[in-house]
Order: structure tokens, then C-alpha cells, then sequence
């Protein structure tokens, strides 16, 4: 070990000591300088109280000017749960003289404030963005740790719909909110998608999709910014590049049309805003939703049903789903179907198939819509000469018909000329599955032996008794092989208690 | 009468600023080594201090200044600590939000935050390296091995208190990387799943439950962590930190080898025990001189070869301190500590990280949660506090390595622990392990047989290896504490830079899938 040369070790020591102290001072004194002078803010501030002055008409406008504050100015409201420090570096957006201005001097565009004055609303609950923030950068916040960021201007509409309904701001600067909340209506969403407890459980519920964050979003197929406006216009232009594998068909927007979309999309926030914030019709809006009044079967079906059905005059082969949507208001439908099996499909759906269930519980109609669903499906007019043949019809909707086929003969037949549209064992395949609970319940015999000897027409299923050269003790056996697909024990099914029989 | 009462009180109001002075520093400002190795003596916050130190002490490669740097950093994180629970409130609905508004408008509040923040990490870091100092001049030895266990106490409570403040911010971070923490307080469940035992033995829930307050972490937990970070853990960091302290004096000062060469000499006056009795001090201090047996700081040394702690050792430690003050306020200026997104018990981070010291033993957690987590840490921490018990070879200490067979037996083991390390992590990457090879293996087999179960093996083989060969516990020692240090270095940069989203291997984060 080497000697220790005390007094130079002092001496060195010594130095070491005051430089480290003063640096330790010059990065106190730098930090007290970049928080209390160069502060973007108080730049800001500084600049404004300059622009202040110049507008300044009179003595009083000038003394205004000089009383501006260079501090930190913000609207709290508990009620809202947000803290804007915004104004900070906007404080001109309630003057109308800031119209010519650069941001964040600009004053605010349109007379939005007018109805929205900041102090009792704040800037966030609209625009979004990190509000406490105090630099533009962390007051957007996008990649800054901060689950909602500002929206973009285009968006921002979204947020209309959080207390306004679209009609009430359609010509009042909510343009785009309404034309998203109609498009919702006539794209129709709801046949797979449920909102406020009503629509189908193909897709995910809607409830608050507004409010999601990043983390709940797959972001890999994304190509712009990682955001949830971004993700849901990418989404609606291609589903399956943003989901993989999703189920849901692309819905053919104009780019105005995703836009207004989207921003309805982000208005489903699902928030517990105080309802002094809400206006009347918003109110109105949620009551209705309580207590549906009775829409018309027609306005249902365009809703509920159009997405798979269209009109539903036909049968239509879905390439989407490589599957048949049956044509449920088809003239030969309309003429076998009874009442209770119609409005036992809505109810229930047909599970194993795309068709969901419709029922109070499930996609949210109430019995009474349901019913007027079903009128609406049943009434569509017959012409001349489509009617079927007065014996059919009577077995179509004869309660006691039954069929007393042999279900091994109607294996054999089943197999050469149905598994080619409804798969083997009658599982579906094009074609809808035929050994669903749901449709062994409520299909009755009579119904069956209708469809299978008539066909349907305007769609694939073809008339078995009148072309394709069966003799009716074949469609008998069907049903019959049908019936132990089914596994049903007639004993106990609705039909045959219906029927009376043991 | 009066006006004499009068002038005393004139006399006392002016001599008031004196005596105020002299009632509180008894002695006046010293003017000679002898009256301020007197101060040093009689001054409470200075006598922690021996009156006169070995020259030794004051050079830099000695300790590096590691133990007062730790001072300096606790010093630091209770002040900026207590600045801090000023606007800081534990509930789950304003923490996050009081945490935004110290960023952005408290006065000062970034910047306290900012260096509260990396002084934390800085005293992780520096607690290891002081530590290791400690360990390569073999200062634990006797008679000091119970300081060296008061120093891994104070190691335990540094990790605990980093990792329960880590908490307090209530950001996603914070929330799942205490989800993680808890769940590897409740992994012996594993081993009682994986042996068939009833629930009733599921010790774990109930060391996560005492941990949290309940079954996953919430207001409860939050409130357990806020009590133990700014109460329970700086109360008895504090005591064990006195009491470390108080030993090295007791213990005789710094270790150093027998004999050392000093300037000795001039100015140096001469100074034997007796003399350490003040003059003016009652005759019974020196009897209490003599009832310090063994181990008083000057029995069986030269006196001349001291000089005295003012102000040649005070002067070092104030250096020390600003250095450490300079590094924490410039980090402070510089980075802004991590805050992410509002804690979100229903948005999994993935990858889910603990604090970075921690992810050495996530590395070995993602086998077993239980060998990982509790029983390796265990060992790691009996282990290393045993050392001085085990290691009893009488040596010089103070010498770095204890020589240059040391040095060499050190070289080696960082080569052996290295090369362990990186196969106990990319053989698996690269060939996968027992429940990849055999699909139906009872999970008792991967608890038991695991890379991190089998590098503590490696490490402890080894180093009974040296000790055989060498014949020298020493240096078996030497070999286990650098595997040690060599094993945290590895895991801990892998699972910080290498793994990504579900623990897999990356070698950067910008090969992470985007999710």
C-alpha cells in the first residue's frame, strides 16, 4: 500500500468539496429557474398579457391587461371528477376578440362555450386529454401514461352524445354525432351487437366501448397512432386486419361515414355524469330506453334483422359466413310458419347457428316487440300464384298431425338428398342445422313436412314432394329420422303436448 | 436595588447572543486538534465518530465512501420522503391524482419526487456495492461478523421499503408489480397443490392476505404499504442503521491489516487513552474509559499513527455527502420518474415487471414461484449473513481480495458464475425445459429441478470446490459471494432487457409484439 500523503489528500478533498457544492447549486438554482421562469406556461401567460394589451380599446382594457395574472388558473369540478388546468395556456377561449389568434390563444370555435361555459363544464370531459397537465405534450398525452388523450378535433363531437341526443344537435354543431347515432340505427349494429340490453350476442356488447383503454385493444394491426379513435376508424375499414379472425363483416363506410361512426362509437362511455348536465331530451332518451314503446315491426326488422336477412324475401347465401340466412318473410314461410314457432325462433334463436337469441334476456325485445315482429314476418302478401295447396296448408298448421315414418328408412333418404346443404346428422352446414333444441321444440310436423314437400321459395331449399320425386311416406320417414336426430322425447316437447298425446 | 436589577438584566440581554451560543456548543470553536478531538468527544451528533482516525480511512479506495454515501441517501429519501406525505394521500381514489398534481403544479414537487425516486434506486444499487466492499476486504470478520448480519438486516430493509413504496403511486406499474410481489408471498400454495395437500395447508393465502389485507391488492394493501414505508421499516432502519454504526466504533474502526505504513509524524501530536480524558471532565469519565474492555478504540495501537476526525474525516464524509446530494439533484433535474397509466385491475401489464432488483428472482419465479421467490431468496440471504460464522480464518483484514490468490479465485468464479448464469437462462430459451421434454411430469419434479434451483446448486458446488482445493474458507467464501453477485448481475439485466410480453425471451424490447 502506498503512503498517504495527508496534506495533498486535504487539499484535493477540499477542492472536490467545492466544486461538488456548487454544482449541487447550479442544478438547484437550474431547476428552481426551469420551474418558477422558464415554465412553458408562464411563458404562454406572458405572451397573452402582450396580446392583451395590444387588444386593449380603452384605459379599462389596458388595466385589464396589466391585472393579468401569470399563474396557474383551473376549473375543478368534483361533480365531473376532473381538474382542467387547461385554461393555463387557452385563457383566451371565451373572448371573442381571440378569433385572429394562433393556439392556445385562439378563443374557442363555434358558440359551443356559450351553452358550455368552462367553469361548469371544464375542457376535458369533451375534448379528453390529461387536464391537470400543464405542456401541451402531457395535456395530450398520447404515449404519456394517461388513458384518455386528447381527441382529435375530428372526434370530438363524440362527446355530444354524452348528454344530447343526435337529433336534438343535428343542426346545432353535432352534425357528425347524429349521422354516427343514425348510422348505428340503419347499418343496423344491433343484429349483433347488444347496447343498453338490446341487440344480438354475435359481437361484443357496446356498453361503454367509449371508454376503453389501450391496454384492452390489440393494437398489433393498427398502422396509425395507438389510440381508440384510430383503432375503431382502422377497425371499421377492415375487421379482420385489426382482429384477427374476427366474425364481424366490414360495413362499407365513406370516409365521412366511418368518421361519424366512430364518433358515435366514443360517445358510448357509459359515464354516471350528474344528471343536471343531462338535457331534456337525453332524459328522454334514457327513459325510452327503459320502457321501449312499441316500434313498428318493420322499424324492428330494418334493426335487429336486415344485416343477415336484408329483406328477407329471399334466401340469401352469406359469403361472409359461407352459410343460407333463410328468407323469413319468403311467401312460403309466411304461409306454413305458425305464430308461436316464429316467435319461439326470435325468442330463443337457433343456437348452433348465427341466429341469436331475441328474448327479453338475451338480445332485449320485449314479448310485445317480438310479437309485433312476428305480425310483421307473417303478413308479407302472398300472390296468386305462389299460394300452396290447400292440403298442405291444412297439415302445415294442424296442431295433431304426426308423423308415423320410419326413421331408418328416412336415414337413407336424409343422406342422399339433404347432408348436401344441412351436413350430415343434420348439423348444418350451408343450410340452417336441423337438431338444434330450439327447433326440434318448436318446429311442428306439420310445419316440417310443409317445408320439405313444397320447398321454400325464392331460396335453396328446394319442394321434395312436387319435383323431387318423393312419395309423401319418404318426407314422413324424414321427419321421423329428424325427430331422433333430434333426440327428443315426445312425451314431454310442447308439440305433443299440444298435441295430446301421450 | 432596582437599578442595579435593572443593569443585570441590561448585562444578560447583551450577552444573551453569547450565551444562547455557548449553552448550546458547550465548547467554543476549537482552534487545536486536541480541542477538537474534545468536541468530537463531548458533541452528540459528532461523537458517533472516534476523536482520531487512521489515516487510511480518508483514502478514496479504502471504502469508496459507500456507507456514508447510504447515510447520505437515507437522508435524502426522508427528507424529500416527508416533503412528499405533505400532498401524498393513501387512497386508492386520490393517490394517483395526488401523485399528478405533485408533478405538475406543487412547487418543487416534480423535482422532490424525481430525486426521492432515484435515490431509492440509488440506495439498491449502493447498498449491494457497500456490501460487496465489505465483503472483498474481508471486514466482516471477527470481531465485527454481527455488524456484517446488522448489515444484511439493513439490505432486507432497504429492498422492503424500495419495493413498498413502490406502490404508493397507484399506476398500472405499481399495481402489478405489487400483484406480482404477492403472489410470490402466497407460492407455497404450489408446492401444497403440487404434494396433493388440503387446503387447509395453503400457508400461502394467508401470508398474501397478511401481506395485502385481502385476496388481491386494493385500499387495504395500499394503506399496509403506505404504514409500513413511511412508518414501520424507517423506524427500524433508523435503530439497526445506529446500531450499525455504533459497532464500528465498538468494533475498533475500519478494518485494516496489522501494521499499515502511515505518515505518522508532524503535526500529529501524540495521544494515548489517558489523554482522551478531557481535563475539565469529572475523573469518573475516564474510570468509564477503562470499563471498555478489549475492543476500545485504541487499545493495542499506536496512537501515532492517527490524525485527528476534525477535520481531516468530517471533511470527507461532507464531500461524500455532497457527491451523493450532486447525483440525486441532477438526476432529479434530469429524468422524470416513471408514472404510468391509473392502476387498472382489469388491464394486465404484460410483461408484468417487480422493481428491477426483484427481476433477477422473477427470472426464476417464472418456474416456480415458491424455489424462485421464497426458497432461494432464503438460502441467498441465511447464506450470506452465515459468512463470518463460517469463514472464522484469521487474515489480514482490510486488503482488498486478501491478496492476490483473492484476486485470482475471484477472476475465476466470475467466469464459472457467469457462464452458469447465461445457461441456466438460454438453455431453456433454447431447448425448453422438464414439462416441454415430459409433457406429464408431476409438477413436484419442476419445483425441485429447476435453472434457478439448479444454479444455486452450481454456485454452492463450486464454491465448496475452491474451498477443498484451497484448503481456505476464505477463499471458498470469496467464490460463493462473487457467484452471488455475478448471478443478480445476469438474471437481473435478463429479466429487465430480454424479457417481454408472457416472460418470453427478446433480445431488445423493440421485438416485442405490439399489443
Amino acid at each position: 500500500m502506498s503512503e498517504i500523503n495527508l496534506p495533498q489528500l486535504d487539499r484535493r478533498i477540499k477542492w472536490a468539496l467545492l466544486l461538488t457544492s456548487l454544482a449541487t447549486l447550479a442544478v438547484l438554482l437550474a431547476s428552481a429557474l426551469a420551474e418558477n421562469v422558464f415554465a412553458p406556461w408562464r411563458i404562454i401567460r406572458g405572451r397573452y398579457a402582450g396580446i392583451l394589451a395590444e387588444k386593449a380599446g380603452d384605459a379599462r382594457g389596458a388595466a385589464l391587461a396589466r391585472q393579468f395574472e401569470n399563474r396557474i388558473v383551473q376549473n375543478v369540478l368534483p361533480e365531473l371528477g376532473t381538474v382542467d388546468r387547461c385554461i393555463t395556456c387557452h385563457p383566451g377561449v371565451d373572448d371573442p376578440r381571440m378569433t385572429d389568434q394562433p393556439q392556445p390563444y385562439r378563443a374557442h370555435s363555434g358558440d359551443y362555450l356559450i351553452h358550455h361555459p368552462p367553469e361548469k363544464f371544464g375542457c376535458t370531459v369533451c375534448h379528453r386529454g390529461q387536464g391537470r397537465a400543464l405542456t401541451f405534450e402531457e395535456a395530450k398525452a398520447v404515449g404519456h401514461h394517461w388513458d384518455y388523450p386528447l381527441l382529435p378535433p375530428e372526434y370530438t363531437q363524440s362527446s355530444c352524445g354524452l348528454c344530447h341526443t343526435g337529433p336534438e344537435v343535428e343542426h346545432r354543431g353535432g352534425e357528425v354525432y347524429a349521422l354516427g347515432e343514425r348510422l348505428f340505427g340503419e347499418k343496423g349494429c344491433r343484429a349483433c351487437h347488444r347496447l343498453s340490453g338490446r341487440g344480438g350476442s354475435l359481437g361484443p356488447a357496446l356498453d361503454g366501448v367509449g371508454m376503453k383503454v389501450r391496454g384492452q385493444l390489440p393494437m398489433a394491426g393498427v398502422s396509425g397512432e395507438h389510440t381508440l379513435p384510430q383503432w375503431l376508424a382502422e377497425h371499421f375499414d377492415s375487421p379482420q386486419r385489426v382482429v384477427p379472425g374476427s366474425l364481424m363483416k366490414p360495413p362499407q363506410l365513406s370516409r365521412e361515414e366511418n368518421t361519424a361512426l366512430t364518433v358515435y362509437m366514443l360517445s358510448l362511455q357509459n359515464r354516471d355524469l350528474p344528471r343536471s348536465y343531462l338535457s331534456p331530451e337525453k332524459h328522454r332518451e334514457y327513459y325510452l330506453a327503459a320502457r321501449p314503446a312499441p316500434a313498428s315491426g318493420e322499424a324492428l326488422f330494418s334493426q335487429f334483422c336486415s344485416p343477415c336477412h336484408d329483406t328477407g324475401e329471399i334466401g340469401i347465401y352469406d359469403k361472409f359466413y359461407a352459410a343460407f340466412a333463410p328468407a323469413v318473410r319468403g311467401v312460403a314461410f309466411a304461409q306454413i310458419a305458425s305464430a308461436s314457432y316464429v316467435e319461439a325462433v326470435i325468442r330463443e334463436g337457433r343456437p348452433g347457428t348465427a341466429m341469436p337469441a331475441w328474448g327479453a334476456a338475451a338480445g332485449g325485445l320485449s314479448d310485445a316487440e317480438i310479437a309485433e315482429l312476428r305480425r310483421y314476418l307473417l303478413a308479407t302478401p302472398v300472390p296468386q300464384g305462389s299460394r300452396l295447396a290447400e292440403p298442405i296448408l291444412a297439415r302445415a298448421h294442424d296442431p295433431n298431425y304426426r308423423s308415423t315414418g320410419d326413421a331408418g328408412r328416412g336415414a337413407a333418404i336424409f343422406t342422399r338428398h339433404c347432408t348436401g346443404c344441412h351436413g350430415p346428422g343434420g348439423a348444418g352446414l350451408l343450410a340452417p342445422s336441423l337438431v338444434t333444441s330450439t327447433f326440434q321444440r318448436h318446429a311442428a310436423d306439420g310445419f316440417l313436412y310443409a317445408t320439405i314437400a313444397e320447398g321454400r321459395a325464392n331460396t335453396a331449399m328446394p319442394g321434395f314432394l312436387s319435383r323431387g320425386g318423393f312419395f309423401e311416406r319418404d318426407i314422413e320417414d324424414v321427419i321421423a329420422y329428424l325427430r331422433k336426430l333430434g333426440g327428443q322425447d315426445r312425451a314431454a316437447s310442447p308439440v305433443a303436448r299440444a298435441q295430446g298425446q301421450p | 436595588m432596582a437599578a442595579s436589577g435593572l443593569a443585570t438584566f441590561w448585562e444578560n440581554l447583551r450577552a444573551l447572543p453569547r450565551n444562547l451560543r455557548d449553552s448550546l456548543v458547550r465548547h467554543g470553536a476549537p482552534s487545536s486538534d486536541r480541542a477538537r478531538s474534545q468536541a468530537v468527544f463531548t458533541n452528540f451528533f459528532l461523537h458517533v465518530h472516534a476523536t482520531r482516525i487512521h489515516p487510511r480511512t480518508l483514502s478514496l479506495t479504502t471504502t469508496w465512501g459507500l456507507g456514508v454515501s447510504l447515510i447520505a441517501q437515507f437522508v435524502i429519501l426522508t427528507a424529500t420522503g416527508v416533503l412528499l406525505m405533505v400532498y401524498y394521500t393513501p387512497s386508492v381514489e386520490l393517490a394517483y391524482n395526488s401523485i399528478k398534481d405533485l408533478h405538475y403544479v406543487v412547487p418543487t414537487g416534480r423535482f422532490i419526487r424525481n430525486i426521492h425516486r432515484w435515490a431509492a434506486h440509488l440506495m439498491v444499487i449502493t447498498v449491494i456495492l457497500h456490501m460487496a466492499r465489505v465483503f472483498y476486504t474481508a471486514a466482516y470478520k471477527a470481531p465485527r461478523e454481527f455488524n456484517w448480519v446488522l448489515g444484511m438486516m439493513l439490505f432486507v430493509l432497504t429492498l422492503a421499503l424500495s419495493f413498498s413504496g413502490y406502490l404508493l403511486p397507484w399506476d398500472q406499474l405499481a399495481y402489478w408489480a405489487v400483484t406480482i410481489g404477492a403472489n410470490i408471498a402466497a407460492s407455497p400454495n404450489e408446492l401444497v397443490h403440487a404434494l396433493g395437500l388440503p387446503a387447509a395447508f395453503n400457508v400461502g393465502d394467508l401470508q398474501r392476505e397478511l401481506l395485502l389485507g385481502a385476496s388481491t391488492v386494493g385500499q387495504e394493501a395500499l394503506t399496509r404499504f403506505y404504514l409500513l414505508h413511511v412508518m414501520v421499516l424507517p423506524i427500524a432502519m433508523v435503530l439497526i442503521m445506529g446500531v450499525h454504526i455504533w459497532r464500528i466504533r465498538k468494533d475498533g474502526g475500519l478494518a485494516r491489516p496489522e501494521g499499515t505504513p502511515t505518515p505518522a509524524g508532524k503535526g500529529v501530536g501524540t495521544m494515548t487513552p489517558q489523554m482522551q480524558t478531557p481535563s475539565s471532565a469529572p475523573g469518573k469519565s475516564y474510570g468509564l474509559m477503562c470499563i471498555v474492555k478489549g475492543r476500545s478504540p485504541y487499545t493495542g495501537q499506536d496512537p501515532d499513527e492517527t490524525v485527528p476526525a476534525w477535520p481531516y474525516l468530517l471533511r470527507a464524509e461532507l464531500l461524500v455527502f455532497m457527491i451523493t446530494m450532486l447525483v440525486c439533484v441532477a438526476l432529479g433535474l434530469l429524468f422524470d420518474a416513471p408514472l404510468k397509466e391509473i392502476a387498472n385491475p382489469a388491464v394486465p401489464e404484460n410483461p408484468a415487471k417487480a422493481p428491477w432488483y426483484f427481476l433477477g428472482l422473477q427470472e426464476m419465479v417464472s418456474y416456480s414461484a415458491f424455489v424462485g421467490g421464497l426458497v432461494i431468496p432464503a438460502i441467498v440471504v441465511l447464506g450470506l449473513a452465515l459468512i463470518p460464522f463460517l469463514d472464522r480464518e484469521k487474515e489480514p483484514a482490510g486488503v482488498w481480495f486478501s491478496g492476490a490468490r483473492g484476486k485470482r479465485i475471484a477472476a475465476w468464479s466470475v467466469l464459472f458464475a457467469a457462464i452458469a448464469a447465461v445457461l441456466s437462462v438460454a438453455v431453456p430459451v433454447r431447448y425448453g425445459w422438464l414439462r416441454n421434454w415430459f409433457p406429464d411430469i408431476h409438477q413436484l419434479w419442476i419445483i425441485i429441478f429447476n435453472p434457478g434451483s439448479l444454479l444455486t446448486v452450481a454456485y454452492a458446488v463450486w464454491s465448496l470446490w475452491i474451498l477443498s482445493r484451497t484448503r481456505s474458507t476464505r477463499l471458498g467464501a470469496i467464490a460463493l459471494f462473487t457467484c452471488f453477485l455475478v448471478g443478480f448481475v445476469i438474471l437481473t439485466y435478463v429479466g429487465t432487457y430480454l424479457r417481454g410480453p408472457n416472460w418470453e425471451f427478446y433480445w431488445s424490447p423493440a421485438d416485442w409484439p405490439v399489443h
